[in-house]
């Protein structure tokens, strides 16, 4: 089927061009690893990156109607809670994500994230 | 590589809530493929093969599209121009040998890459992180072929299990805050994705990321040329 060819194209090129971004950086890198800049980088930027992870994702999650946005402010705010009190990583996400699933099935309106 | 009994339970211990979240962002997945006429199977073959949770749906929306091939590439260079910086932080070194270290590559996903580079990572071996990749991609094929197969009707409808990646992102950027961010980059980081999210919202991680990495390449510059003044 023409149509099916064409969806492996896709998705060969789909896949060579996201392998290609994840994989060949890291020949640079290697070369970089004396420069001053990229040492710089390295200290600096991998904390940097997970705050900007952060801060869409919770951007993101704070849509649709306004009992969802309650739930997913709630979420949040208990995850964050969780860890500043007791700083266990796999408590503080089930706990925050529990709460928010209670409230989006029991008591919210749809309208969130897919 | 021999499966060490430590090491996969460590990875279990690390990852398993971040699993059930892919998992279940893989059955929303699958179900959309579904629900855009696509066969049930190219959900599972889009998931092993690309392996890009939010590329994927961008993926079958230009499917369903007919857009052209350039489209598609330019498409999907955009929105995963982001990996390219992980390769700066990605502790690959600890990966032993080229198979491993292809694989690792292979999954190197904003998941992988935040589990492998957080404060509580830095005694993680290269067999836990392979493993924990392992985890995240497995989670990732089942729930879309879970969600492509049953469809949305079929899906006992209990929402919001996706929640853990946003939670999981949260609880890494505390962690890296609490750890030795200086307050410059904190405040960069958040003031490029917040002016990310205002200007570009579809593409605001890459936006926020190359402004953020441009704001880094400037500081570091500054400081230097100021330290040979100095000096």
């Amino acid at each position: 089927m023409a149509e099916n060819i064409w969806i492996v194209q896709a998705i060969a090129i789909s896949a060579i061009v996201t392998q290609a971004q994840r994989g060949l950086p890291f020949l640079v890198v290697r070369r970089l690893r004396t420069s001053a800049l990229a040492r710089d980088l390295s200290m600096w930027m991998p904390a940097g990156l997970l705050v900007i992870l952060a801060v869409v994702n919770v951007r993101t999650s704070l849509t649709g109607s306004p009992s969802h946005i309650a739930a997913a402010a709630t979420g949040i705010g208990l995850t964050i809670g969780l860890h500043l009190w007791r700083g266990h990583v796999g408590l503080s996400i089930a706990g925050g994500t529990v709460v928010y699933m209670l409230i989006v099935n029991l008591i919210a309106t749809p309208g969130g994230n897919p | 590589m021999r499966i060490d009994r430590h090491d996969l339970n460590a990875a279990i211990k690390r990852s398993s809530v971040v699993w059930f979240g892919i998992a279940s962002l893989g059955v929303a997945f699958g179900i959309y493929v579904e629900a855009s006429g696509l066969a049930w199977w190219w959900a599972p073959t889009i998931s092993a093969l690309v392996f890009a949770g939010s590329f994927e749906f961008v993926l079958v929306q230009l499917l369903v599209a007919s857009a052209s091939l350039g489209t598609i590439a330019m498409t999907a260079a955009l929105v995963n121009a982001r990996h390219i910086l992980y390769a700066g932080a990605f502790p690959l070194d600890r990966v032993e040998g080229a198979g491993a270290k292809a694989w690792s590559i292979f999954a190197l996903t904003d998941e992988a890459y935040a589990l492998a580079t957080s404060r509580n990572s830095t005694g993680m071996s290269g067999a836990q992180i392979v493993m924990v990749q392992a985890g995240l991609f497995a989670a990732w094929v089942c729930g879309s072929t879970a969600g492509s197969v049953l469809g949305a009707s079929a899906i006992p409808q209990v929402r919001g299990a996706e929640f853990s990646l946003t939670a999981l992102f949260v609880v890494l950027a505390i962690d890296a805050s609490r750890d030795g961010l200086d307050r410059f980059t904190g405040a960069a980081a958040t003031f490029t994705a917040a002016m990310a999210l205002t200007l570009a919202h579809g593409h605001a991680l890459i936006v926020a990321m190359t402004a953020f990495v441009a704001v880094l390449a400037a500081r570091s510059t500054t400081r230097r040329r100021r330290s040979t003044a100095n000096g």
